[in-house]
């Protein structure tokens, strides 16, 4: 083995446990009585006694289950819309020039620069007067603020990468607008969807900002999250995060293979 | 079954620069017109407009009489094959050549007879059920052919459709394309940078230069006659060669001469050999004349360094650049004098 | 400017409209009602707001989300380029190391406080638990407001660094091999291979990435809201402080468009200058 492959390697697994570590300690404090954590200053990190208690006890609070369904049914909602906005903001931006283009993009970017709060808490307001404060579409209208930039990217990305003149030979060969959709360019960014859609569904999943402003009454799961930590109840909120974590990762662990940068920076390329 | 596409006085700009320059050409039923020039002058943008994917800045785009110039490309009737062949990397050969049928509202029983024929015309029948994506080049191109026939159109234009295939199946190919267009009596224009692949195929060949069409022609024409300098210099194995006029009383014009166009027999100009290049059985000799280099051929072979005295059988006269006059017969010309 | 490529091109502009109005519109009009009603009182035009947040540190908290979100790019920015250049090696066990470095990706950001609140506790906590049982002496992380907010840069080193590296070796992959082999026969050692050909390829990516998460650094909440709360103020924990109790909600109005204003200038400053010309190259 070379010598700079033993660097890398002692790099990687260093950098390995840094990943993992927090994992553990998660795994750790669900698992663990607690007088063995929470109960110490200093808490015990070998997993020699393990317990279901903390697990059962938290599940004794009500009112978990429902928040993790309306994280779901948001980031939905959030992923469905960015991919209808998206995709057609996505070819349209492709036809314009790349000067024209990347001002757009950047645009969309900066704006979100604002404080998620400055623009959350007037949306809430606006939203009390719509009837959608508390209800999902409030919220998911709101985060699609925060998603649609990268989605468009993305998108964007993907109609560049499409093959030279095949949009051209749909005209030329009779097909009118919809059927150059449907039948030829949507068969071709398949893949792009797939990202665009996952990306922003991680994204809504993830958003904290306009949630707790949008819906304190009937909390997302990282708002509710929240609130147990801060009320002081690390045991209910540690099971709690740990059985809605697992499932994320294993999901980000399958769909690894499209968790790719070309597809998230596709749109630097062509032009 | 007539048609006449006339392209009347276009121009096509890209940001500044005019790629297309109030050009005219006509294109009559049944022709193989190539459409010749160097990469880069806009022969593919000259296709892109007449089929409709690109707007013209100015001009009008007639068909048998008729303006098409803002008709989309869906109302031209007329096929193209991209460069690249823009198969459709999603569906398989049968579905390719299908979709400008399907995109008709044609019948799937009509579909299938028309597709199944044309394959069989383009020898593609063992490969329909594949995907397009895992052809090899000269499959794509059939295909790419087979898509443009399928439909039957009024004019079919070919970008450069053998650039991206092997010498020796370009070769064939161009055969096999000048028989199917002389057997299903179509009118072909054909894009390409490759005057070989012009001087094979054409009917006429039309010079792209600037712009404009330089020079239209059989290739044998403008082989011979080109109307100006470019022409003359971007036509031919060798350049033609061009000298001061004056050597023939021709003063403040320029004497344009192919290589095999000199006699050795006569004894009007000095040459001093520099290089010597043989191909098949002629020698291809480079010799200084002054301060130019000009290229003749013989079939004799002389030593680097010798000098020589030769004449031309015949040459063009050129005056700023522009032909003037064709002298057929020197010798009878210089006894008559 | 030349806006399109294609007089013709001039439709396709309608195809954007949708995505940008929607982007203009919920951003636009909450920027314009935050400013109306932060001069608004029930009785009409009022200052008082503003009088109510004298006390505020909005410099604090503009500052220190400035080291914030520099710092924290800064971090991800130097292990994303470790752990994609590593990956580009194809060690034996890298598709272990992969799937190990996505892992935080998949868990969310209150989430990942939560665990670092854990981990880095004032007293006790897990770090200084592996400290005191190497015979160190256990750490404060919380002594000072410049080493509360290290506490939130490491942790979001630890959430975000993932998809920094995802986008950075997205980019590495596309460095065609044959240049880094002509640079070697070239006797390029491997340090100025880097800064020779691997960085200038890599900077569209790398602006890209800096886009990205420089705009969520800048609106970094949920991580210093679990980590520490109000203090350091960041400005959104600040703004936010006003909003949730019902007493000083409206100053939260005044706070915003203070806030606002500058961030307005900042933009600006940016699509200016910056960004634009990089990632056109
Ligand atoms: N979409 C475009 N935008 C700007 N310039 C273009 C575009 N397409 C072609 N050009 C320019 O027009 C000229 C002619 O291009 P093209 O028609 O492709 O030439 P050819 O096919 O003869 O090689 C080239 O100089 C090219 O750079
Ligand atoms: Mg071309």
């Amino acid at each position: 083995m070379k010598n700079k492959d033993t660097v890398s390697y002692i790099i990687a697994i260093i950098l390995s446990i840094v990943f993992i570590y927090p994992l553990y300690v998660l795994i750790l404090v669900t698992f663990e009585p607690v007088y063995l954590t929470f109960g110490r200053i200093y808490p015990f990190q070998l997993p020699i006694i393990l317990t279901l208690s903390n697990l059962i006890n938290s599940f004794h609070q009500v009112g978990l289950i429902v928040p993790v369904i309306r994280s779901v049914e948001v980031a939905m909602l959030v992923s469905i819309i960015a991919v209808l906005l998206s995709i057609p903001a996505g070819y349209g931006l492709q036809k314009l020039t790349s000067r024209v283009t990347n001002k757009i993009i950047l645009l969309m970017f900066v704006v979100n620069m604002m404080p998620g709060v400055v623009v959350a808490i007037p949306i809430s307001v606006y939203f009390i007067k719509l009837g959608l404060e508390n209800s999902i579409f409030g919220i998911a209208f709101a985060q699609e603020l925060v998603v649609l930039p990268l989605s468009v990217f993305i998108m964007l990305g993907g109609f560049r990468a499409l093959p030279k003149d095949i949009e051209n030979q749909a005209h030329v060969d009779g097909a009118r607008l919809h059927s150059i959709f449907s039948k030829v360019l949507i068969p071709l960014v398949k893949v792009p969807i797939l990202i665009t859609f996952l990306i922003a569904w991680m994204t809504s999943w993830d958003e904290f900002t306009y949630a707790v402003i949008i819906s304190p009454i009937n909390p997302t799961f990282p708002v509710k999250l929240y609130d147990y930590v801060s009320r002081g109840e690390p045991f209910v909120a540690s099971s709690f995060a740990l059985l809605v974590t697992v499932p994320v990762v294993v999901l980000v662990i399958i769909l690894q293979k499209y968790l790719k940068g070309e597809y998230l920076s596709g749109g630097l390329n062509g032009v | 079954m007539e048609y006449k596409l006339e392209l009347k006085e276009i121009t096509k700009i890209y940001g500044e620069k005019k790629v297309l320059n109030n050009l005219n050409l006509n294109i009559v039923s049944g022709e193989f017109m190539v459409i010749l020039g160097p990469s880069g002058e806009g022969k593919s943008t000259l296709l892109r407009s007449i089929v409709g994917i690109e707007n013209i800045d100015s001009g009008k785009i007639m068909v048998n009489g008729e303006d098409v110039t803002n008709n989309p490309p869906n109302k031209r009737n007329i096929a193209m094959v991209f460069q690249n062949y823009a198969l459709y990397p999603n569906m398989t050969v049968y579905k390719n050549i299908a979709f400008p049928l399907k995109m008709s509202k044609m019948p799937s029983e009509q579909i299938k007879e028309k597709v199944n024929k044309v394959s069989e015309l383009l020898k593609i029948t063992d490969v329909l059920d594949k995907n397009s994506t895992k052809l090899s080049g000269g499959q794509k191109q059939r295909v790419a052919i087979a898509r443009a026939l399928v439909r039957e159109p009024k004019l079919f234009l070919l970008d450069e459709p053998l650039s991206n295939i092997d010498a020796r199946t370009r070769y064939t190919s161009r055969q096999e394309l000048k028989r199917l267009q002389k057997e299903l009596n179509h009118t072909f224009v054909y894009v390409t940078h490759d005057q070989s692949e012009a001087a094979n195929i054409a009917d006429r060949v039309a010079v792209l230069h600037n712009g404009v069409i330089e020079q239209i022609g059989t290739y044998e024409e403008i082989y011979n006659k080109p109307e100006t300098t470019w022409v003359g210099d971007f036509i031919g194995t060798y350049p033609m060669n061009f000298i001061d006029g004056s050597i023939y009383d021709y003063k403040d014009k320029k004497i344009g001469f192919r290589p095999s166009w000199v006699d050795e027999s006569l004894n009007d100009f000095e040459l001093e050999i520099s290089l010597i290049e043989k191909i098949e059985n002629n020698y291809f000799i480079h010799c200084n004349l002054g301060e130019k280099n000009i290229v003749i051929r013989s079939n004799k072979n002389y030593n680097i360094g010798e000098k020589i005295k030769v004449g031309l059988s015949k040459f063009n006269v050129y005056k700023d650049e522009k032909l003037e006059s064709v002298i057929e017969n020197k010798k009878e010309k210089a006894s008559a004098d | 400017m030349k806006v399109f490529k294609n007089y013709r091109n001039y439709k396709y502009i309608l195809f954007v409209l949708p995505a940008l109005l929607y982007v203009f519109l919920l951003s636009f009009f909450p920027a314009a009602s935050v400013v109306y009603l932060s001069f608004s009182s029930k009785t009409g035009f009022t200052l008082s707001n503003y009088r109510g947040i004298e006390q505020a540190n909005l410099g604090l908290a503009i500052i220190d989300t400035l080291i914030v979100s520099v710092g924290a790019l800064f971090i991800q920015l130097f292990f994303a380029l470790l752990i994609a250049n590593i990956l580009i090696k194809s060690l034996k066990g890298n598709k272990l190391f992969s799937t190990i470095f996505i892992i935080p990706y998949g868990v969310s950001t209150v989430v990942s406080a939560f665990i670092f609140s854990l981990i880095l506790s004032p007293i006790g906590g897990f770090a200084n638990s592996t400290l005191v049982s190497f015979g160190l002496r256990p750490v404060n992380w919380y002594s000072s407001s410049l080493s509360e907010l290290a506490v939130v840069m490491f942790s979001d080193f630890w959430k975000n660094t993932p998809i920094v590296a995802l986008i950075l070796y997205g980019g590495l992959s596309g460095i065609p091999e044959s240049l880094n082999e002509a640079a070697s026969v070239d006797g390029a050692n491997s340090f100025r291979r880097f800064i020779h050909i691997t960085l200038p390829n890599l900077a569209p990516y790398i602006a890209i990435a800096l886009l990205i998460r420089g705009v969520s650094e800048f609106n970094i909440f949920a991580m210093p809201l679990v980590l520490i709360g109000y203090f350091p103020p960041l400005m959104n924990t600040l703004v936010y402080e006003f909003f949730s109790s019902s007493a000083t909600e409206s100053y939260s109005y005044a706070a915003a468009t203070i806030l606002l204003a500058i961030i307005l200038g900042f933009a600006i400053l940016i699509i200016k200058i910056g960004g634009v010309k990089k990632y056109e190259e």
